[in-house]
Order: C-alpha cells, then structure tokens, then sequence
C-alpha cells in the first residue's frame, strides 16, 4: 500500500512536470520565438487557458504526500526553506507577469511583464531541478529534519547546500528539458513566425538537452553514488532510463517530419521516463539522506486507515482532474481564438 | 527577539489574513453572480446579463490574487510548521489533499470559460461554468474549514506508538459538528461580503448617476442577498458556533468575554477593556443575564470564568481576542441594521429618496471584510495556546530548522510583495470600476480597449 502511493505521488509530480513544464517552456522561450509585442501576446494566448490549472498539479502533489507521508512533507518543506520561499515568489511572480499582460494594454509596461514572465518561466524549473538533485544526492538529515544554506561547498564535497556543482548541473537540464517541451507545444499549437521559430528551436534544444543529460548522468556518479548505484543496478531504473534517450531522439525525428502533436507528446514522453527513471532510483526513499540510514522511506506512511481513505478520494478525484485537462484542451482547439 | 516561534506565528497571521481578504468576496461572489448569471439566461434579461458579465471582471481580478495569495497558505503549513504537519499530517493531509483534487482543478478549469466563453458558449452553458465555479469555491472552503475544525475540536483520530496523529473514522473526521457549523457560519459571512461590495457599487453607480439602472440591479441583488446573508450569519449559525464554543472550549469563551469569575446568570459585556494584570474587566456596560441565555440557552446558567482554568490553558493574547470578539459582533450587528433598513427602504420604493442611506450603502463595504477577519481572529486566538484544541501547543509545531533569521527574511519578503499585490488589485478594480458596466462587450473587454 505505501508504494501504491509512492508511484502516485510520482504520477502527480510527472503531471505536473509535463504540464506546467510546457508553459514554463514557453515563457523561457519567450523572446527567442517571438520579435514583436504581438507575437509575445501570442505566446501569452497559448498559454492562457492552461497555465493555471497546470500548477494545481503541483498543490495536488502536495497534498497527496502530505496525506500519505507526512514526514516527509514535513521535512523537505522546512529544510529547503529558503528554496520553497524562491519557489513561491517566483509562482506569485510569473503569475502576477501574465495577468497584469492580459489586463494592460500599454506596450511599454507589457515589455516590462514580458521580462518579468520570462525570467520567472526560467528560474522556477531551474530552481525545482536544483531540489531534484537535492533529493537525489542526499541532504544532511538528522533526527529533526534538515537545514540547508543556498550555498556551502560549491564543489559538492564539503558542506552541503542547495546549490553546488551537481544540483545546479540538474537544475540546468530542468530549464533545458521544459524549454525543449515549450518548444514542441508552441511548434503544435502556433502557426505563422511563432510556430516557426520553435520548431527551429526543437531540434537545437534535443541536442542540448541530451548533452547536458550525459554530464548530469556522469556527475550523478561522482557526487551521489548511492543514487547511481540504484540507478545501474535497478530494472525499473535502467528500462525507463533507456527509453527516455530514445523519445528525446523521437520528439527531433517526428518535428523534422513535420508531426508537431506527435513529436510534443515524445517530449512530455522523455520528460515522463526521465522521472520515472529517477524515482525507480529513488525508491523506497522520499527523502534521501546522507548518511543514507536516516533517509525518509515509505515505511513513514501515515497509517492504514488514513492511506486507505485517501486512495478512495484520490481514485474519485484523480480521474475527475483528468476529464477537466480533458476538457480544456478540446475546447482550446489549436491555433487559439 | 531570538525567538523563532514570533516570526512563524507573525508571518502565518499576517499571509493569512491578507490571503482571506479575496476569497471572501470570490466565494460570495460566485453565488451571486450565479443568481444574476441565471436570472439573465432563463429569463433572457440583458440587464441582468450585463450584470453577472461586469461582476465576472470584478471576480476574477478577486480570484487571481486569491489564487497568488493562497499558493503560500497550503506550502507554509510543511515550511514553518513541519513539527505539526508531522503530528497531524495523517488526519489533516486528507482535506488539503482533496481541496486540490476536488475544488482546484474545477475552478481553474472552468474560470477560463467563465471570463472568455460567453460568447463561444451557449448561454446556458455559460451559466454552467459560473456554477462550476460556485462550486468549486464553496468545496474548497469545506475542506478548508474542516482542516480547522479538526484543530478547534479534533474528532475521528487515534495516536500511534511515535506519538503521532492517525485517522481513525474518516467520515467523523468529514461530518466533525464544528466543520458543518463553522462552514454554514463562514459561507454567510463570504456572502455578506460580496452583497455589501454589490450594494457598495450599486450605490456608487446610482449616486454618480454614471450607470443608475445598473446601479439599481446591483442594489436589488445586494440587499437582498445582504439582509438575508447578515441574518444568518447571526442566527443560527453564529449562535450555533458561540454554544459550541462554550460546550468544547468553555477557556476561550471566558476569554472572549473578558470574564476573570465564575458567574450565574451571566451579563454579556457590550463594553469594556479587560484588565488581564488585575483580572477583572474596566468600565464595563453589560445586559444581565444575556451571556448564559446565548451560551446556554437559560439565563441562568454558570458560565466559567477564567479562575476555574490552569493559567497554562488561558489563551496566550486575552486582550486581542477579547477586542476580536466584540468587534465582530457588534459589527455583525449593525450589519443587520443597515441592511434591514436599506432593502425595507428599496421596498417601498424610496431608497433614492434617501441618497444618505446610498451613501451608508457606498462607504460601508469595509465593514464585513473587519467583521469577517475579527471572526477568524476570535477563532484562532480562541484556540491557543494550543494548535490541535487541547492535544497539541502551538509552541511545539514549529520547525526546529527554520531559525528566526530564514523566517524574518521570508516575512519581510512576503510584505513587501504583498503590499505590490494589494496596489495591483486595486489598480485593477478601479479600472473596471472606472469602465463601468456598460461599456463592456460579451467578452467583458472594455469596448474603447478594441478602438
């Protein structure tokens, strides 16, 4: 019963990722795939009827950790402190970018939003990648959680802190990963110059992102070995691990040939396996902790009787969620109104 | 001040009642706007249309800050309280979790719908996404308020071998009685709100003569909601909350009172400072016999005073709580009375005759936002010195982790943003304001903007 909810919790972070990841893409794309304030407010529309029900998944995610492991809620939350204080006045940010865009028409403030939403678009992935890394090497739990500084050792051998060589290197292939995907989202739902540039860009970011894979992948067995082992020696781990190399590769070969839908659902399919990938590696930890004895696992769970309430309410209200993205994006035909 | 505990605490109280200025108004609001959205549909009104289509705007500029100013809430609890989501987490995780499954994916579905889709939708099914939103909004509050509900007066728990909170009865945890009371006497209130904002407008527009006929719909929904709303979130369900209150936390209600002894026939204060260093309430104007008739529903009832609890019990901040109290009741009360007065005036047809009583009208919208953050207050300082009523001390819930400086720093950060979202918001409604009902397309873009 606690794994079922492992992998859900691990479902709902990879929806969000894979939602929320396109629009963050977008707006990191911002002003390399559109010139004119008009192809900016294109950008904007795209995106406009999915940004924010993209980021409920988060809150979603949240809710269902804290529901069924609340130690764990507990002791990520307070020990990346200063990380989940970025990470909410980047949210309340972006989303203050993108409605003060819609409601004013003045184009010297429009640019400022336009800035505004394009670097929040880039710094919450870049941030929310760092936490994966963290997760993945390891923070200094002790029996009442964690604490760490924005910066110890940088060169991640010494103190540890949110940022150092390793977390950053995921943070990186965060950005890289959702502007490839904003890339292929617009490159489906944009016609005219907007559209073009970001099937240019596609081809571009696939390689980025497979470059910075293979240094993130090397530096994984330099700085977090434990995670590596598990990633080398777990099937789960090395079969979705294969396959995610293989949809990045699908996403380039299916934009070359023109399948905009197809090649964005290859994306959303490579950012799908790389997580999976990770949280195979992962398992049974929810927080990984150096030394690793102190880890917080599934065995932390909150209980049968809670566990089994949740999954009632989540098997009702999971497939509900499902009907409104559904829904949303029948309604939004392509091409915007 | 090396005390972290200040700044958690401060930085909770402030986000939060900062964060409830907005969803008050979007959960009343989306009643209403329902109520005027129907009446215009399926009576095929254009007036009424143009009314939900401009209270839309208004909505959802409310419900984005709304939005902004909530995404910290639900995050705060892990950050700042990590000792309480530990001992909680198992019992409480479960509503939070089902507020974003249930009521925020509808919400910020069909919100898009709501704002842009008259025009691509039929009307009916654009009245459907205003009650997908009613919805939507209502939900989230039940979650919200048994959350609460489980802290004031904790039901369908056990404690396991680490000391830790489990669920026992799921669905005593989901019908707690304080929940149902406390969501019935919170939903009125957030109507209140909203029909006092509605009347506000309506008068403006009516007084200026800017929109009069707008004006006059505004008026008509606003009292009327606003007489009805103001009523019942006296009676019964304020009555009902106060005689739970004093059955599960008879400590907070002496508090409240500003009650030191242990009395029968107990008088309830109108006015008073209590005097918490000589333990006794200064100057004050009381009716006899009327607090044990409301508590108790006999006038002569002992009602405890503050002498009868463990000092270690009382509420940590009497004075403010006492204040928090009475402010709330006594505007709960004038409420009544200035809508009774202005939907008896509509009545009879002569309530622009008596551009004094617009006037009340107009200037008096602050009045249940106070009402409503002074309710919250007396709940939450009502609670303390414990987190989880009589289970759990607020001063065990921080997170160790979490030094003063993290938090001061996150404090001071979240000021200085909130009040950038405050001026925002008022920049935004002002302008729709400004735009006035009718100059607004079926898209609810100003018409100029299109020029």
């Amino acid at each position: 019963m606690p794994d079922v909810f492992y992998v859900l919790v691990c479902v709902m972070i990879t929806a969000f990722v894979v939602l929320d990841g396109f629009d963050f893409g977008a707006g990191a794309l911002l002003f390399l795939v559109a010139r004119t304030p008009d192809e900016r407010r294109r950008v904007h529309r795209a995106i406009g009827p999915f940004w924010d029900g993209n980021e409920v998944w988060l809150l979603a995610a949240a809710g269902l950790l804290f529901a069924a492991f609340p130690r764990a809620l507990a002791a990520a939350m307070s020990g990346f402190y200063l990380g989940m204080v970025l990470v909410i006045w980047l949210f309340i940010g972006r989303a203050l970018a993108i409605e003060l865009r819609h409601h004013v028409e003045d184009a010297l403030f429009a640019g400022l939003f336009d800035v505004l939403f394009c670097a929040a678009s880039l710094g919450l992935p870049l941030t929310l990648g760092i936490a994966l890394g963290n997760l993945i090497r390891g923070v200094p739990l002790e029996e009442g959680g964690f604490a760490l500084p924005f910066f110890a050792d940088l060169a991640g051998r010494g103190e540890k802190g949110l940022i150092d060589v390793f977390t950053l290197a995921s943070g990186v292939v965060a950005v890289l990963a959702t502007s490839l995907h904003g890339a292929a989202f617009l490159a489906w739902r944009e016609d005219g110059p907007v559209g073009e540039r970001a099937r240019a860009l596609v081809p571009r970011l696939v390689v980025a992102v497979a470059i910075l894979l293979v240094v993130a992948g090397a530096a994984t067995f330099v700085f977090a070995g434990p995670a590596a082992a598990a990633l080398r020696s777990r099937p789960t781990a090395i079969t979705f691990g294969a396959l995610a190399p293989l949809l990045l590769g699908a996403a380039r070969w299916l934009s070359g040939k023109g399948r905009a839908r197809d090649a964005f659902l290859a994306s959303a399919g490579f950012l799908a396996t790389t997580l999976a990938s990770i949280a195979a590696a992962q398992h049974p930890y929810l927080v990984r902790g150096i030394p690793e004895a102190l880890s917080i696992g599934t065995d932390s769970h909150a209980g049968s009787t809670s566990l089994h309430a949740a999954l009632a309410w989540f098997a009702i209200g999971f497939p509900l969620a499902c009907t409104y993205v559904g829904v949303i994006f029948r309604y939004e035909r392509r091409g915007g109104a | 001040m090396g005390e972290p505990l200040v700044w958690h605490r401060l930085q909770f109280a402030f986000t939060i009642v900062f964060h409830y200025l907005f969803p008050q108004l979007t959960m009343g609001l989306a009643l209403l706007v329902c109520v005027m959205k129907g009446i215009g549909v399926f009576r095929r009104d254009e007036a009424w249309l143009r009314a939900a289509r401009f209270w839309i705007r208004i909505f959802a500029v409310n419900f984005g800050v709304g939005v902004m100013t909530g995404i910290p809430m639900e995050f705060q609890i892990g950050m700042n309280w990590s000792r309480f989501s530990e001992y909680a987490g198992a019992v409480i995780g479960q509503t939070l979790g089902m507020e974003s499954l249930f009521a925020f994916f509808l919400e910020s579905s069909f919100l898009g719908m709501l704002v842009f889709g008259e025009r691509r939708l039929s009307p009916r099914r654009h009245f459907l996404a205003s009650v997908a939103l009613f919805v939507g909004s209502w939900l989230s509050a039940y979650f919200i308020v048994t959350t609460n509900a489980f802290m004031q007066h904790p039901v369908g728990f056990t404690t396991n071998a680490r000391g830790a909170l489990e669920l026992a009865s799921f669905s005593a945890f989901m019908t707690n009685p304080w929940a149902l009371v406390e969501w019935a006497h919170v939903m009125c209130a957030t109507v209140v709100t909203a029909s006092f904002v509605v009347s506000a407008v309506g008068a403006y527009y009516v007084l200026s003569g800017r929109a009069a006929d707008d004006g006059r719909v505004f008026l008509k929904v606003g009292t009327t909601a606003g007489l009805v709303a103001s009523l019942l979130v006296a009676f019964p369900t304020g009555d009902l909350q106060a005689k739970l209150v004093a059955k599960h936390q008879p400590v907070a209600l002496a508090a409240m009172e500003g009650r030191f002894t242990t009395e029968n026939a107990a008088g309830i204060t109108l006015i008073g400072q209590p005097n918490v260093q000589a333990r006794r309430l200064d100057n004050p104007i009381k009716v006899p016999g009327m607090l044990s008739f409301l508590a108790y529903g006999t006038f002569h009832s002992d009602v405890r005073g503050l002498e009868d609890f463990p000092e270690k019990d009382w509420p940590t901040n009497i004075e403010l709580l006492y204040y928090a109290f009475h402010i709330m009741a006594g505007i709960g009360t004038i409420q009544i009375a200035i809508m009774g007065f202005a939907r008896a005036l509509l009545l009879l047809r002569r309530l622009e005759r008596w551009p004094l009583m617009l006037w009340a009208l107009m200037l008096s919208f602050p009045l249940p936002y106070i009402a409503t953050t002074c309710g919250w207050m007396t709940a939450e300082l009502g609670r303390q010195p414990w987190l989880v009523f009589g289970l759990f001390r607020t001063s065990e819930g921080s997170s160790t982790k979490v030094h003063s400086g993290d938090t001061l720093f996150s404090l001071i950060g979240f000021s200085g943003l909130y009040l950038l979202l405050g001026l925002v918001f008022l920049f935004l409604v002002g302008r729709v304001l400004r735009d006035g009902p009718r100059d607004l397309d079926s898209d609810g873009h100003a018409e100029k903007a299109h020029a």
